[in-house]
């Protein structure tokens, strides 16, 4: 009797779920259908590829991590990862809103645009849609205590920009992203990352955000990493912007090069700091050290055409560097007290006995977020005149250092 | 074990044979460590250096500001490591006990911690920083405070608990209280500091200049010096706390004095050269093994000179002379530590006499 009671049951169940399931496949089946019924109907009789919606289009000279294709109603975006790995080489559809997405990229990720919404993880980039005029779009950010503008902070304060990080590591749980989600942004802006268990964008995607990388802090040449204004610009058709902000930069950069390039003098200069011993340097081929050399400085530690930072042995250091003329770039000390507190041996070298020690941390607000990192990344122009004016004050007379500040004692971070 | 009457004649003519052989050893190494380095100095530099002579500038600074003190930082600091994780062992009859199980490295971590994350988005940094602390306070001033803190409590509490175990336990909740407050001062810290606190937990002995050496050899002479009028007291635990009580010995002041030498020397080492893992563990266990002994007479020098020799070999390769890369000490300490650690292990007690548990 139980038992022919428990088969009923069963049986009323399945049929319940099997209802459930063919409503569920109509209304699935019926609802794109109405949803994208205005759009496709034009296109289809439309030849995709004779209209063009992107008459202003870039093309990347310097930067080395993206690429892009036009294709009338859609541009491919190509992530060359800076790391090398296959696998983390992403394809971007950026689509004109109302447009269909095209066939034959099963692997891409397809992303609307222009964007009206975004939600950056990294303080640079928060600099290059600045510079596209498109600061309206930001909705959300990951630590707001970095970042240096006014207006954001602003905006923020009103509430138009939401933090969405707790912390400034980069590290999946550190990120409010149920606030995330609900913003709905259009897309997400995360830094790329060469370590896979940092790497945020599975989560993001699991949680149907968009990731799209930013990779301009892999960039080795200094325009290579400002550059990174174009691909942002593709997300937001601002191609002309990118392109007329660009331009200018590399003019002026080009125009403070040629200027140092008329010295004679090429001073000796040293970087970075040591830390019980180990003391990291930018490498040859890092973006302080071309930057230095394109200064007109001739800088100590660079003969290698590494990337990065490049780790060595004190004694080295003193033996190569001893004599340099310049220390530039001091790592985590911010002034000669905290240079002292790390090691009092650093008075050995003859740049400390001059005073001839800059770092760029004019720009540092109260909390450690250096403009330095964000609008510089934007500026190499203007950080390429601050290092002509320490080298060669005399060749740029009315440049005011701007990222960089003379490091002297008793002096304490200016809070901004 | 005999070790009241006095020390087994066999481990006694293996020390005699053992004592100049591991002194020369010691002696080279010192040598090698201040000829060996990035900067390639040739030998009759090197002489014209130490007798005074006419030599580069640099070669100078480099051998008087940089080798000397470095060398000689590895020496104490080995000896000193390996001798508080002797005193560790015995202390708590436990084979991986090791010198920073009170807790002192934590609280070293974490006054480190403070200073150098200060600076982060928490409340705590704009306190230190309002307090104008920030960045002029050295990290081993901040080192010391941390690890002295630890102390005092660890000291407060075991002079009201008599359990040995319970200390044990304590310490290592000392530890993870530390840890958590490092772990959320990281999350908040900007990634300069969190590069050069990463660096500072690699440990390094070249972060010792002229003005700190005196500092440090002279808090862990202290420790050496009690620890050697400890000896007979640490024969005496080995045989049980109430045995040590019944030959007449103070457990209660023998236990503040092991408590307060092995936080001081750790500690001090821990300021000056940062968390340097595994060699207080496995120094110990590779002494037994080559003393063939648990008598303390022979193990406490014995594992500060040992101590001195492997610390000494780590850095020479940690340095890796002849280039300009320098490998984490800690790493090196590992490479040699852990299979020392694991042939313990399997070997079970065999050289691992009177720490058996």
């Amino acid at each position: 009797m139980i038992e022919r009671q428990k088969k009923t049951w069963i049986i009323g169940i399945l049929i319940v779920v099997a209802l459930v399931a063919i409503a569920a496949a109509g209304i699935a089946a019926w609802a794109p259908r109405t949803g994208s019924a205005p759009g496709t109907g034009p296109i289809a009789n439309d030849s995709v590829e004779s209209r063009d919606l992107f008459p202003d289009k870039i093309s990347p000279e310097y930067a080395q991590g993206y690429s892009v294709e036009y294709h009338g109603t859609y541009k491919v975006v190509q992530i060359h990862d800076s790391w090398g790995r296959a696998a983390q080489n992403h394809t971007y559809l950026l689509v004109q809103r109302g447009e269909a997405v095209p066939e034959g990229y099963p692997d891409a990720r397809v992303f609307t645009i222009p964007v009206e919404s975004v939600i950056t993880l990294s303080s640079p980039h928060i600099s290059f849609i600045t510079a596209l005029n498109e600061t309206a779009s930001i909705r959300g950010h990951k630590s707001i205590n970095l970042i240096h503008d006014e207006e954001i902070q602003r905006l923020a304060r009103e509430g138009s920009i939401t933090e969405v990080g707790t912390g400034n590591i980069a590290m999946d749980s550190l990120f409010k992203t149920e606030t995330m989600i609900e913003m709905e942004p259009d897309v997400v802006f995360c830094p790329a990352t060469g370590n896979a268990e940092y790497d945020k964008q599975p989560k993001l995607l699991e949680a149907g955000l968009n990731p799209a990388i930013g990779g301009e802090w892999m960039e080795d040449h200094p325009l290579g990493k400002a550059e990174w204004i174009k691909y942002f610009a593709l997300f937001y058709n601002d191609e002309k912007t990118a392109n007329e902000v660009f331009g200018k930069i590399k003019a002026n950069y080009f125009a403070i090069k040629s200027i140092a390039g008329n010295s004679t003098s090429r001073p000796t200069l040293l970087s970075g700091i040591d830390s019980q011993g180990s003391w990291s340097a930018p490498a040859g081929g890092s973006y302080a050290a071309v930057l230095f050399r394109e200064a007109g400085g001739n800088y100590l530690l660079g003969n290698d055409t590494g990337r990065g930072d490049n780790t060595l042995d004190f004694e080295s250091v003193y033996d190569r560097a001893q004599g340099a003329e310049f220390w530039i770039n001091t790592g985590t000390a911010d002034s000669i007290d905290e240079i002292l507190a790390l090691d009092s041996r650093f008075t050995k070298f003859r740049a400390f006995q001059t005073g001839n020690v800059y770092h760029f941390n004019a720009r540092k607000n109260a909390f450690g977020g250096n403009d330095y990192y964000q609008s510089g990344v934007v500026h190499p122009d203007i950080v390429l005149a601050d290092l002509v004016k320490i080298l060669h004050p005399e060749l740029l007379p009315d440049h005011e250092l701007y990222y960089y500040r003379h490091l002297a004692a008793n002096q304490t971070v200016r809070s901004v | 074990m005999n070790l009241e009457r006095g020390v087994n004649g066999d481990s006694m003519r293996r020390l005699a044979f053992a004592l100049p052989i591991i002194s020369g050893v010691l002696i080279v190494l010192f040598l090698l460590d201040l000829m060996l380095g990035s900067v390639n100095i040739p030998l009759d530099a090197l002489f014209s250096i130490m007798t005074g002579g006419d030599v580069k500038e640099t070669w100078m600074n480099i051998f008087w500001d940089w080798r000397l003190p470095k060398a000689i930082t590895a020496i104490f600091a080995g000896g000193a490591l390996a001798l508080c994780g002797l005193l560790m062992q015995t202390f708590f009859r436990n084979p991986l006990a090791d010198p920073y199980i009170l807790g002192i490295s934590s609280g070293a971590s974490l006054g480190v911690a403070l200073v150098m994350m200060s600076a982060g988005v928490c409340g705590v940094g704009t306190i230190f920083a309002g307090m104008g602390l920030l960045g002029d306070v050295s990290i081993s001033v901040s080192a010391i405070a941390g690890a002295f803190a630890v102390l005092l409590l660890i000291l407060l509490i075991s002079s009201k608990i008599r359990s040995n175990i319970t200390i044990l336990i304590l310490g290592i909740m000392v530890s993870y209280f530390c840890g958590a407050i490092v772990t959320i001062l990281l999350q908040f810290a900007d990634e300069a500091s969190l590069h050069s606190y990463t660096f500072w937990t690699f440990g390094s002995f070249s972060g010792v200049t002229w003005n700190q050496l005196p500092v440090l050899v002279l808090l862990l002479t202290i420790g050496f010096t009690l620890s050697i009028f400890s000896v007979k007291s640490l024969n005496a635990l080995l045989l049980g706390e109430q045995y040590a009580e019944s030959l007449g010995m103070n457990y209660h002041r023998t236990r503040i004095i092991i408590i307060t030498t092995t936080a001081l020397m750790a500690g001090a080492v821990t300021a000056f050269c940062g968390p340097i893992g595994f060699l207080g563990i496995a120094i110990p266990h590779f002494c037994r093994a080559i003393f063939v002994t648990a008598d303390h007479r022979i193990l406490v020098p014995g594992c500060i000179l040992v101590g001195g020799i492997i610390a000494l070999c780590t850095d020479l390769v940690s340095h890796l002379p002849g280039t300009d890369i320098v490998l984490p000490l800690n790493a090196i300490t590992a490479l040699f530590g852990a299979p020392v650690v694991i042939w313990v292990i399997v070997r079970g007690t065999r050289f691992g006499r009177g720490v058996t548990t």
